[in-house]
C-alpha cells in the first residue's frame, strides 16, 4: 500500500507500483489539468511539483512515491479566484492557444524561477524545455520574464 | 455561398430565465420558418452574462473569439459580459448548412456572413422590443453596451430587460451591418477566450472525459498500413489486473481496463498475428522512387496554355530545372487522439476532440446502421488540431470497442499510436522546369507532381473516391504568376497510407517548390526576386501590393553582415472569389558559430482581407514560425516495410522554445476584402522564404525538406 499526498490530501493506492504518477493523478485522484503528451518524458505537459520540484510525472512510478507530497495545477492558486503569479503573467501575454501544454508550462516555469529568479533568455531556451505544439513560446517567453518580475515584487501571494 | 436576404431571429428563455437566440439563414420561400431549426448563437443570462456559442471547433487557432466578435459587435453587446464559450450542440445539418467541419480558413470566413448577420439581427430585435414597450419609432433608438438607448427621452433599457418583449422576427431584410468605422470590436485585439481555463488545468479536452462507470481503452493496430487481424490471443491480456475485456475491431484488436496503465499494460500482453497486406515491402524510399516516375507519366494535366514545349525548345534564355522530394510529415497535435463514446442499444453518445462534427456524427450513424438522429456528439476543446482531427478514425474506433465490449469507454491512443497511425501530409516528389526568356520575362513553366492518393482518405465524406478528393494532395500547384506558357500534371499512387490535411494542406510543398524556383530563376537571370515576382503579378492587385510591401521592408531592412535573405510569395483564390489571401514573406538566416543555421529575422507581410483580432492573427504568424521550422528541420515520418519508423517525440522532434527565429515583423494589410482565418496558411510562405535564405547562404541547393543544419 501506498501512501501519498496530493495537494494536500491523502491518497492510498495498492496497484501496480509500476504505474506512472501520471496516471494516478489524472484517474485516480481526478485530477485531469496534468496531461499526457508522449509518456517517455520528452514533452512536460505531465509536470508536477513532486516534494516542492518540477518532475514529469509520467516518468516517476507510484513506487518511488511513498510518502511523497504531489503538488498539482489545480493547487498552485491560493484559493478563489486567486491566480499563481506564474498564471497571471500567463493571461497577462495572453500565452495559451489550445492550452493543453500550458498545465505543464507553467509548473515548470514555477520551479525554473525558483532556480533562475531573473533568467536571461538563454536560461529560458537551456533549462525550460516543455513542448509547445501549438508554438506559444513568443508569448510564453514574456510570460516567464514578466514572472520573474512579479516574483521579486512579490506579488506571488 | 448564397445568403438569404431575409433574416429570421428567434430566442427562447430556458428554465433559468436565460435567453437563447437564434438565427436562421433559411430562403426566404421557406414555407414555415418556424420549423426549420436555426442557428444558436449566444445565450444571455438574466442579469446580462453572455455565453457565446461556438460552432467551430476551438484548438487554439482564435477563431471563437474572432467570431464572438463579430457577433458581439453587430449586435453592441457589452463584451466585458462575455463570460463563456460553450460548443454547439446543434446536430442537424440543416441548422447552419454546412457540417461544421473546422478547417482551412473557414471559421472566419464564412462567419463573417453568418455572425454578423446573427448579430445585427438580434440588435434589431433587441430595439423593435424597446420601440414597443416605449411607444416609439425604432429608427431613433441606438444601441451600445448591451443597452437600447433612446436618445429623445433619455431612457435605456438593458438587453437582458428585454428578453420577455423579445419577439419572435421577422426582418424583412438584412439589417445593416456596422462600418469599419461604427465597429467597436471587430480589429480589436482582445485577448483570447478562455484563457483562465486553461492556466488553472480546469479546461476539459477530450482525454479528460470522466463519468462513473467508464473504462479506458487502448487498441492494437497493424503497424503495417492496409494490414489486418490474422487472428489473436487475449489469454495474457486479460491476466493484467484491471483489464475488462479484449475485443476485436474493424482495425484491430482493443483491450478495455479500468485506466490507462492497465489498458496499455494488456496490449503489450496481446499476441496479434496480423496479415500485413501489400506494403510489407515497402519503405518511403521505393515509394518515393515509384512516384518519380509518375513525373513523366501523370495522371491528371491540370492546366496547360500556350506552348510549353515549343517554348522549351527554343535555346535562347535561362531555363532551370528544380526537384524537390518532401517526406511525410505527422501532425503530433499535443493532445493525442483519442475519444469517448457508450454504445448502448438504443443510444450512442459520443465526446470527442474532433475538427468535424456533423461528418463525423453521420459517419458513425452509417458505421452503426442507424438513424444520425439516434447519435449524440459532444464536441470538447481540442488540444492542437493542424488538420487531423478532422478525420473520424478515431471516433468511429472509440464507437467499435465500446460497441463491442458493452462499456462506455475512453479510447486514448499513446503518443506512438498516433505518430504512426496518422493522416500525414503526402509524401511528394515534383519537379518543375522554368525559363526566363532573354529579356529576363519568365516565359515557360512546365510543373509536374506526384503524391498518395489523397481521395480515398477526404476527411469529408462526400470527397472520398472523388477528384475533388485529390485536392488534398494537389492544392497549390497553379502559381499565381502570369506565364505566357504553363503546363501543369501531377501523378498519384492509390495506397493504402492514410494521407491528408496538415496545417495548410499540400501548399507546403507546392508553393515551396514554387517559391524557390522563381527566386533560383531571378537570381539566374540576374533579376531581383522581389521585382520578378511583383512583375508576374502586375494584373492582381492584392498580390502586387503586398509584394510592394516587402519591397519597402527589403529596402528598409539591409541585411545584416554574414546574413543571406530569401523571400517568398503565398496565395490562395484568384480575384472574382471571395476566398482569397495573399501573404509575402522574408527571412534573413546566419551561420552560428556551430555551424548551424539559424532564422535571424522573418518579416511577413499579409494581407487576408480585413481583420478580425490583430492580435490572434499575428500569434498565429508566431506560432506556425515555430511550426514550419519543425517540420524543415527534422519533420519526417519514414516508413520500412510498410511500418513508420518514428514513434514519439525522441524521434520526431518539434521545437522547443529556442527553436523559433530570432526576430518576427509583421505588416497586416488591413483592408475591406472578405476576411479569411490565417491559422493554416503561413507554412505555404514562410517555409520557402527561409529555404530561399539558406539556398542564398550556403550555394547549395535546397530540394525539399528536412534541411541539414538548421538550427
Ligand atoms: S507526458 Fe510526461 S513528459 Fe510527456
Ligand atoms: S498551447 Fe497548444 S500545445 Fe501549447
Amino acid at each position: 500500500m501506498i501512501n501519498l499526498f496530493i495537494n494536500g490530501k491523502s491518497f492510498s493506492f495498492d496497484g501496480d507500483e509500476d504505474m506512472p504518477l501520471l496516471w494516478f493523478v489524472r484517474e485516480n485522484a481526478e485530477l485531469t489539468g496534468t496531461k499526457y503528451g508522449c509518456g517517455i518524458g520528452q514533452c512536460g505537459a505531465c509536470t508536477v511539483h513532486l516534494n516542492g520540484t518540477a518532475v514529469r510525472s509520467c516518468t516517476v512510478a507510484m513506487a518511488d512515491v511513498a510518502g511523497a507530497k504531489v503538488e498539482t495545477i489545480e493547487n498552485i492558486s491560493s484559493g478563489n479566484k486567486k491566480l499563481h503569479f506564474v498564471q497571471k503573467a500567463w493571461i497577462a501575454e495572453d500565452v495559451p492557444q489550445c492550452g493543453y501544454c500550458q498545465s505543464g508550462q507553467i509548473m515548470a516555469t514555477i520551479s525554473f524561477l525558483e532556480e533562475f529568479p531573473n533568467p536571461t533568455d538563454d536560461d529560458i531556451n537551456k533549462y525550460h524545455t516543455n513542448i509547445c505544439r501549438c508554438g506559444s513560446y513568443d508569448d510564453m517567453r514574456r510570460a516567464i520574464h514578466l514572472a520573474a518580475k512579479l516574483q521579486a515584487e512579490g506579488t506571488s501571494s | 455561398m448564397s445568403i438569404s436576404r431575409r433574416s429570421f431571429l428567434k430566442v427562447a428563455i430556458t428554465t433559468t430565465g436565460s435567453l437563447v437566440a437564434y438565427a436562421h439563414f433559411g430562403s426566404p420561400t421557406l414555407a414555415n420558418p418556424q420549423k426549420a431549426n436555426p442557428m444558436p448563437f449566444i445565450e444571455m443570462a438574466p442579469n446580462g452574462d453572455i455565453t457565446f456559442i461556438s460552432s467551430r471547433s476551438d484548438m487554439g487557432q482564435g477563431s471563437p473569439t474572432s467570431l464572438a466578435q463579430i457577433v458581439l459587435d453587430e449586435m453592441d453587446a457589452d463584451w466585458d459580459r462575455l463570460v463563456d464559450v460553450r460548443e454547439t450542440e446543434s446536430a442537424d445539418r440543416s441548422i447552419y448548412k454546412e457540417g461544421l467541419t473546422t478547417v482551412g480558413a473557414i471559421s472566419t470566413f464564412i462567419g463573417w456572413f453568418t455572425h454578423r448577420e446573427a448579430g445585427a439581427s438580434l440588435r434589431e430585435g433587441f430595439k423593435l422590443a424597446a420601440a414597443g414597450l416605449w411607444q416609439v419609432d425604432e429608427n431613433r433608438l441606438t444601441t451600445e453596451n448591451s443597452k437600447v438607448i433612446d436618445p429623445v427621452t433619455g431612457q435605456i433599457f438593458h438587453y437582458h430587460e428585454l428578453f420577455d418583449s423579445l419577439p419572435t422576427l421577422y426582418l424583412p431584410k438584412v439589417p445593416n451591418f456596422k462600418t469599419r468605422e461604427q465597429s467597436t470590436l471587430v480589429g480589436r485585439p482582445l485577448p483570447q477566450l478562455r484563457s483562465e481555463e486553461r492556466v488553472t488545468g480546469k479546461a476539459r479536452y477530450g482525454i479528460d472525459v470522466h463519468f462513473p462507470g467508464l473504462k479506458v481503452a487502448v487498441v492494437k493496430r497493424c503497424p503495417t498500413f492496409g494490414g489486418t487481424v490474422k487472428s489473436f490471443d487475449k489469454t495474457d491480456a486479460l491476466k493484467i489486473n484491471g483489464v475488462r475485456e479484449v475485443v476485436e475491431i474493424f482495425n484491430g484488436v482493443a483491450v478495455v481496463a479500468d485506466g490507462f496503465w492497465a489498458a496499455k499494460k494488456g496490449r503489450d500482453a496481446l499476441t496479434v498475428e496480423w496479415d500485413h497486406g501489400e506494403l510489407k515491402n515497402h519503405s518511403s524510399d521505393s515509394i518515393a522512387s515509384r512516384l518519380k516516375d509518375k513525373l513523366d507519366k501523370p495522371d491528371v494535366v491540370e492546366r496547360q496554355e500556350g506552348d510549353i514545349s515549343a517554348e522549351l525548345r527554343t535555346d535562347t534564355g535561362i531555363e532551370q530545372t528544380g526537384n524537390f522530394s518532401f517526406p511525410f510529415v505527422a501532425h503530433a497535435t499535443m493532445e493525442p487522439m483519442n475519444t469517448t463514446a457508450w454504445v448502448t442499444d438504443d443510444k450512442c453518445e459520443i465526446w470527442s476532440p474532433t475538427q468535424s462534427k456533423l461528418d463525423a456524427q453521420e459517419q458513425v450513424a452509417k458505421f452503426l446502421d442507424r438513424k444520425k438522429e439516434d447519435i449524440l456528439l459532444h464536441r470538447t476543446l481540442c488540444g492542437g488540431g493542424f488538420g487531423r482531427r478532422a478525420q473520424d478514425d478515431f471516433v468511429i474506433e472509440a464507437v467499435d470497442v465500446s460497441r463491442n465490449s458493452g462499456f462506455p469507454v475512453k479510447l486514448i491512443w499513446t503518443r506512438e499510436d498516433d505518430i504512426r497511425h496518422d493522416y500525414y501530409r503526402s509524401l511528394s516528389e515534383l519537379r518543375i522546369i522554368g525559363k526566363l526568356n532573354d529579356e529576363g520575362k519568365l516565359t515557360a513553366w512546365d510543373s509536374a507532381l506526384a503524391f498518395i492518393d489523397t481521395s480515398p482518405y477526404h476527411f469529408s465524406p462526400g470527397d472520398r473516391g472523388t477528384k475533388d478528393g485529390l485536392f488534398v494532395g494537389m492544392a497549390g500547384i497553379n502559381p499565381a504568376y502570369k506565364i505566357p506558357n504553363i503546363n501543369l500534371s501531377y501523378g498519384y499512387l492509390t495506397l493504402p497510407i492514410t494521407v491528408g490535411i496538415l496545417r495548410g494542406i499540400s501548399h507546403g510543398y507546392t508553393n515551396f517548390a514554387i517559391e524557390v524556383m522563381i527566386e533560383r530563376l531571378a537570381k539566374a537571370g540576374g533579376r531581383s526576386p522581389l521585382s520578378l515576382r511583383a512583375e508576374l503579378l502586375a494584373e492582381n492587385k492584392r498580390a502586387h501590393k503586398v509584394i510592394e510591401e516587402l519591397q519597402k521592408l527589403n529596402k528598409a531592412n539591409p541585411v545584416p553582415k554574414g546574413a543571406a535573405r530569401g523571400f517568398a510569395f503565398a496565395y490562395e483564390g484568384e480575384s472574382g472569389i471571395l476566398y482569397q489571401y495573399y501573404s509575402g514573406h522574408m527571412a534573413d538566416v546566419r551561420k552560428l558559430d556551430d555551424g548551424t543555421i539559424k532564422v535571424h529575422k522573418i518579416w511577413v507581410v499579409a494581407d487576408h482581407g480585413r481583420v478580425i483580432n490583430p492580435a490572434g492573427f499575428k500569434r498565429q504568424i508566431h506560432s506556425s514560425i515555430y511550426f514550419a521550422l519543425s517540420m524543415m528541420r527534422s519533420g519526417v515520418i519514414s516508413l520500412k516495410n510498410g511500418q513508420v519508423e518514428q514513434g514519439n517525440f525522441d524521434d520526431y522532434p518539434v521545437s522547443l522554445i529556442g527553436d523559433g527565429a530570432e526576430n518576427v515583423e509583421i505588416k497586416l494589410i488591413d483592408t475591406d476584402a472578405h476576411p479569411m482565418g490565417c491559422g493554416e496558411k503561413m507554412q505555404a510562405g514562410i517555409q520557402p522564404a527561409i529555404a530561399n535564405a539558406i539556398e542564398k547562404l550556403t550555394g547549395t541547393e535546397i530540394s525539399g525538406i528536412p534541411i541539414k543544419d538548421l538550427a
